[in-house]
């Protein structure tokens, strides 16, 4: 039935080569709701990650090609081939510790690949459920500003990360945490009437804001912070906080929000520090620490706090953000001075 | 006619092209021979069969096109390490068929064995004719008059009182897990998001929920349910054939609350008229908030009847 009777599914098999032979693949490593993913050996030699785009509800494998069946997903799929093109372009222009960094990118079977380099570390996901790993607050306090300084890369592109978990933040053998460019571009289609939510969904759930899983309207750098906090908030607490839906169906049944506050509550951290993860975790965006450079900035030991509060409250005075200018500039010479 | 929407991401009309479908002729068991193909939906397709008794039923097929491919007449995996997602929709499956073989119904359709073949099962059954309800919103004249919408309201609580005493709760009322036979009947037909309810019941491994009908405990793990629920579902339904549109998602109605904003859900009994009994039923059957609903099918049922 099929043009290539061997295969089994759907994935390239080991062996099969890109790019004119330039990458031949090694090694088959998973899927995930919007690529598979494999490992390759370049022409000379090095080890690669290969992310291939593929949307399993719409794309089947026909040779090597991928074939579209319906008419109508087909022209969804191009423009969502753009959409990934287009992101990870962008990528490939960043170069930055705290971002795993990409390749190369092109278009082969109908779809497209984004090579990565293969960041040698484990994932923060499988460190976490580790009970023989515990991170000290020293540690943690310096995973909290390498997430932080990765978002204020991010999100110096105009972009959102939008789907930062601990599957997708790589720590690295010296301790540094490095953010994945698995970027939640390619989210559902609000247009359709039915979905799934599965229990990896729910779970991504603790980590992410109300208004990144259902509330399109309302998305801005604040809501990638709230992320990065929730993290956080797990490797202070060892639990991951409430989850974000369930926080806003408790406020608006009147009932106390589940959230449980860190500041004063883990003696070893910092108070400050605390006090800034909370603040990124307000349940509702405007409330919320709405940029990367001020969570910096609130994080930093040397300065006070209450300072960095009058200073906001300011700026929502003042027509012209001056003083949040000055944030920037200070913050900017304190990643200097580092 | 048996219909679903797609599943996750989008619902084209040609996706009904049938590209992984048995072809006709396939002998499914040792009952069964493929002889039509009636449509898919994104846990598969559904087929017209003859049963070797003559009977001519529809075959309801588990292949979730997001995790499975076909391999000759087999149903393989897309990728290798979807093996358990793909098994826990056969689960499904094979749950919906249990709790369908214990109703009959004049609403519900008759159906519930439960067939093994090609690496995964098949429900029977029966051929319903007709459209499903949300064939029938399209356009406003095509839609249901007020007096058929309350039939409809009637009719599906009537099934809905069955299933809860069963001890069930449906979990997917919608203009789609609708048909409206040639007789102007609607009949349930979709029953692969039923579960029990009471004890254990937050355990549920996935939560399936749909955009405007699901009420907001859906989306939430280990949230409480109940059969207030079903009505939400309803009554969002019978919203649909009111206003022709699909209602806000229960999840922004829940934001807005939270945040002090009103509802964008605008009632529907506000304006005076010779309905208003019928459509602050509805509002009531809607509160964001489960206990703030009319809390069982017998309750509304019984408010539907004196009006």
């Amino acid at each position: 039935m099929q043009h290539s009777s061997s295969r089994q599914t759907d994935e390239l098999a080991v062996s099969t080569t890109l790019q004119g032979g330039e990458y031949t693949i090694s090694d088959i490593k998973g899927s995930s709701n919007n690529s598979y993913n494999y490992h390759a050996k370049t022409s000379d030699g090095t080890s690669v990650a290969i992310k291939e785009f593929f949307l399993r509800d719409m794309c089947r494998r026909e040779g090597n090609n991928i074939q579209i069946p319906a008419k109508a997903d087909a022209k969804i799929f191009n423009s969502l081939v753009k959409t990934f093109l287009r992101d990870a372009t962008f990528l490939t222009s960043l170069d930055s510790e705290h971002l795993a960094s990409v390749l190369d990118l092109f278009e082969e079977n109908g779809t497209a690949y984004m090579v990565k380099s293969i960041p040698e570390g484990e994932l923060l996901a499988d460190l976490i459920v580790d009970p023989s790993r515990k991170f000290t607050p020293k540690q943690i306090t310096s995973i909290a500003n390498d997430l932080a300084r990765s978002l204020v890369e991010v999100h110096g592109f105009g972009m959102l990360h939008r789907d930062i978990t601990p599957s997708n933040i790589m720590i690295t053998k010296d301790g540094s945490a490095v953010l994945l460019p698995d970027f939640g571009t390619f989210r559902e289609d609000r247009s359709n009437a039915s979905r799934v939510v599965s229990s990896v969904l729910q779970s991504a759930q603790h980590y992410a804001p109300f208004e990144l899983t259902f509330d399109d309207a309302r998305q801005g750098d604040g809501s990638d912070i709230y992320c990065v906090a929730a993290v956080v908030y797990h490797l202070i607490t060892g639990e991951p906080p409430a989850a974000s839906l369930d926080r806003v169906a408790a406020v608006a049944a009147n009932d106390p929000d589940p959230y449980v506050p860190l500041e004063g509550s883990h003696k070893k951290f910092d108070d400050r520090f605390l006090k800034a993860m909370d603040m990124s975790m307000e349940l509702f965006y405007d409330s919320r620490v709405h940029s990367a450079t001020e969570l910096m900035f609130i994080m930093s030991k040397d300065i006070d706090f209450d300072e960095t509060r009058r200073m906001k409250r300011d700026v929502g005075k003042r027509s012209t953000p001056l003083t949040h200018q000055g944030i920037f500039i200070r913050v900017k010479n304190l990643l200097l001075r580092r | 006619m048996v219909w679903k929407p797609s599943f996750m991401r989008t619902a084209s009309v040609d996706r009904l092209t049938p590209v992984d479908a048995l072809p006709i002729g396939t002998r499914v068991g040792d009952e069964h021979e493929i002889t039509g193909y009636l449509g898919s939906g994104g846990f598969g397709y559904t087929y017209l069969a003859r049963r070797f008794d003559g009977h001519h039923v529809a075959l309801k097929e588990c292949f979730p096109f997001e995790f499975c491919r076909r391999n000759g007449l087999d149903v393989g995996l897309k990728a290798h390490d979807l093996a358990d997602d793909f098994e826990m929709i056969r689960d499904g499956f094979q749950q919906e068929a249990a709790i369908l073989a214990e109703f009959e119904h004049e609403n519900i359709v008759a159906g519930g064995l439960l067939i093994t073949a090609f690496n995964t099962v098949y429900i029977e059954m029966d051929q319903v004719h007709g459209k499903p309800l949300i064939d029938h919103l399209s356009s406003w004249f095509k839609r249901p008059s007020r007096q058929q919408t309350k039939q409809i309201g009637r009719d599906v609580l009537d099934a809905l009182e069955t299933i809860h005493a069963k001890g069930y709760l449906h979990k997917d009322i919608s203009p789609d897990n609708i048909i409206i036979n040639q007789q102007g009947v609607p009949i349930l037909i979709d029953f692969g998001s039923a579960a029990p309810f009471g004890e254990n019941s937050d355990d549920d491994p996935m939560l399936v929920v749909k955009i405007g009908y699901s009420p907001q405990e859906f989306y939430r793990a280990g949230a409480k349910v109940g059969q207030a629920s079903d009505l939400y579902q309803l009554a969002a339904t019978l919203r649909h054939c009111i206003t022709g549109q699909r209602p806000v998602e229960s999840v922004a109605r829940l934001h807005a609350r939270a945040q002090g904003r009103p509802d964008p859900l605008t009632a529907l009994g506000r304006k005076k008229s010779k309905h208003s009994a019928f459509f602050g039923s509805i509002d009531d059957s809607m509160a964001v908030l489960i206990d703030d609903r009319i809390a069982t099918a017998k309750q509304w049922l019984k408010t539907l009847k004196d009006i």
